[in-house]
């Protein structure tokens, strides 16, 4: 008797909210828009104007790597873009010097070597092989500064890699304007030495110049 | 005093050179203008993001862009040409195109009086920019960026073992969208509409994320716009979301996206994506892109405490009822 009870009571509670699911869209308040033709509109342009600045405009990588015994070197800045621009902003990233994404020694004549995700333009976890030396970046940004478009699109924690290439890619795509104070996401560069590389890394600066461009979508 | 010819021909020479050695100087300046300072930003500003003109083969125009620097000091920047071409990869907004030319090659037509100039902090500069179209151009589009950019230049420390460094150049492009007159293809359309990872089930207050892709298989850039109306079961308009216009370049396909949230709906609803291709006319349906989906709106939690309520007020009014009996008061 009290499970007919029971059941009885939960298919009403359940009839009642399956009601409400579909009775509601009847007295849901619809979208209003109203024009008066009596107005008088004054028109102003205000055209779009668009900024980026970085926290460090030369990110040193810390800690210095032993040569021979190998170790990894980090360094991020932050990017904080500004745009009125309601279709939003991209930022690119591109080796400055088209040296296919390497780091290159100042004096030496040494290399890091671009890093080299599994599959091509797809953020991967850190993960250099054995005898070897490479160099990528990551972005840490806001879900609303990687949307579609960007490479890092769900993949924005700063967890994901990327080789820095000669070819401009999409690192940040924002679909609207920015806010007054700017939309921040951050960018780090990445470094590691395994034990023993060969060819060797002999004892230098290694630079990589990146551009880092702004567009308006 | 007589002021002999000879002395008069090398003033005026003299002067002459001496004015077209200082216009020629690395760092000569543009009009500049001072602006309002806020000490918590500190950057350069470029603008406007695009220019769209419309030329005639053997035309020129002169148009203006405004760099502000507001970097806390003098800063030296350099304007650079590069062309930019669309992309077949939706997700790729235009292509930088470095010392290459594109098939819509605009960068040798672009040109300014000084390549290099130094703003103070604090002040803004207005750079003409003219664009000239040669006489023999064909019609359609032509795309390049007139890229603006400052370096700052990087101290090396003493090296021990390997050390790291990565200078970063800024550039803010600016992009021009020309369309030189005559008879040109236009040829654009919305190829898709629809939800990022074609989600269909939302919960409520949740963010819905939607895709359009659009593509242009002619000559020229086109420049669609349009609306996106949300619509319950019933049929009622609960919102409409307008689209502000966004570029799409020849032989490419552009995705823009669009979200809303799911606010206070609940049930089924159709979004659909109303798009004005950006040519023919506008007052004619054909110029008019229309795709659909629906999506469900089911706001769990909210939907799981009002089955509990009703539950619970059912079970104490059957309760109720079984366990006390109402009597009409004898006179």
């Amino acid at each position: 008797m009290k499970k007919v009870l029971l059941s009885s009571i939960l298919s009403l509670a359940i009839f009642m909210v399956m009601f409400i699911l579909f009775f509601f869209p009847a007295i849901e308040p619809g979208y209003v828009s109203a024009t008066n033709p009596a107005e008088l509109v004054a028109k102003q342009q205000v055209t779009t104007e668009m900024s980026m600045t970085l926290g460090a405009t030369t990110v040193t990588m810390l800690p210095s790597i032993p040569g021979m015994t190998g170790g990894v070197g980090t360094g991020t800045t932050t990017i904080n873009v500004k745009t009125s621009n309601a279709a939003g902003y991209n930022v690119t990233i591109k080796n400055s010097t088209a040296t296919g994404g390497k780091m290159m020694g100042d004096t030496a004549g040494g290399q890091i070597l671009a890093y080299t995700p599994a599959s091509p333009d797809t953020p991967e976890a850190w993960s250099v092989g054995a005898n070897t030396a490479e160099f990528g970046y990551t972005v840490t940004a806001a879900a609303g500064d990687v949307v579609t478009g960007s490479l890092f699109n769900s993949k924005s924690d700063g967890t994901y890699y990327l080789p820095v290439t000669d070819a401009e890619k999409i690192m940040l795509n924002g679909a609207t304007s920015t806010p007054a104070e700017g939309s921040v996401s951050s960018i780090s560069f990445r470094a590691e030495i395994t034990a023993n590389p060969n060819p060797a890394i002999p004892s230098d600066w290694y630079v990589a110049t990146t551009t880092l461009t702004m567009s308006t979508n | 005093m007589k002021i002999s010819k000879t002395t008069i021909i090398i003033s005026f020479l003299g002067s002459f050179f001496i004015s077209v050695f200082f216009a020629n100087s690395a760092f000569a300046a543009y009009p500049i203008e001072s602006i309002s300072l806020d000490p918590a930003r500190q950057d350069f500003v470029v603008g406007p993001g695009k220019q769209e003109l419309f030329l005639k083969p053997g035309e020129s125009v002169e148009v203006e862009i405004i760099v502000s620097n507001r970097l806390g000091e003098e800063r030296n920047f350099v304007l650079e040409t590069e062309d930019f071409k669309g992309s077949k990869n939706p997700a790729e907004t235009v292509i930088f195109l470095n010392d290459q030319k594109s098939p819509y090659s605009l960068k040798d037509y672009i040109s300014f009086s000084n390549d290099k100039f130094t703003l103070p902090n604090g002040t803004r500069a207005r750079i003409p920019v003219r664009i000239k179209i040669p006489a023999d151009a064909e019609p359609g589009g032509l795309y390049g960026g007139l890229m603006v950019s400052t370096v700052k230049v990087i101290k090396k420390e003493e090296i021990s073992g390997a050390q790291g460094g990565v200078p970063i150049n800024l550039r803010s492009a600016v992009l021009f969208f020309v369309r030189v007159a005559g008879e040109t293809k236009e040829d654009g359309k919305l190829v898709e509409f629809k939800t990022i990872n074609d989600k269909k089930f939302f919960s409520g207050n949740e963010e819905i994320r939607t895709q359009l892709v659009f593509e242009n298989n002619g000559s020229v850039h086109v420049v669609p716009y349009g609306t996106i109306s949300i619509s319950n079961m019933a049929g009622k308009e609960i919102n409409s979301i307008e689209i502000d216009p966004w570029f799409s370049l020849p032989d490419s396909l552009r995705s823009r996206e669009i979200s809303f949230n799911t606010g206070t709906m609940i049930g089924r609803y159709t979004a659909l994506a109303k798009i004005y291709r950006g040519y023919g006319n506008i007052k004619d349906a054909s110029s008019f892109d229309e795709i659909l989906f629906i999506f469900w709106v089911v706001p769990w939690e909210k939907l799981g405490i009002l089955a509990v309520i009703v539950f619970v007020i059912i079970g104490l009014y059957r309760w109720f009822i079984k366990n006390f009996e109402f009597k009409r008061k004898k006179d």
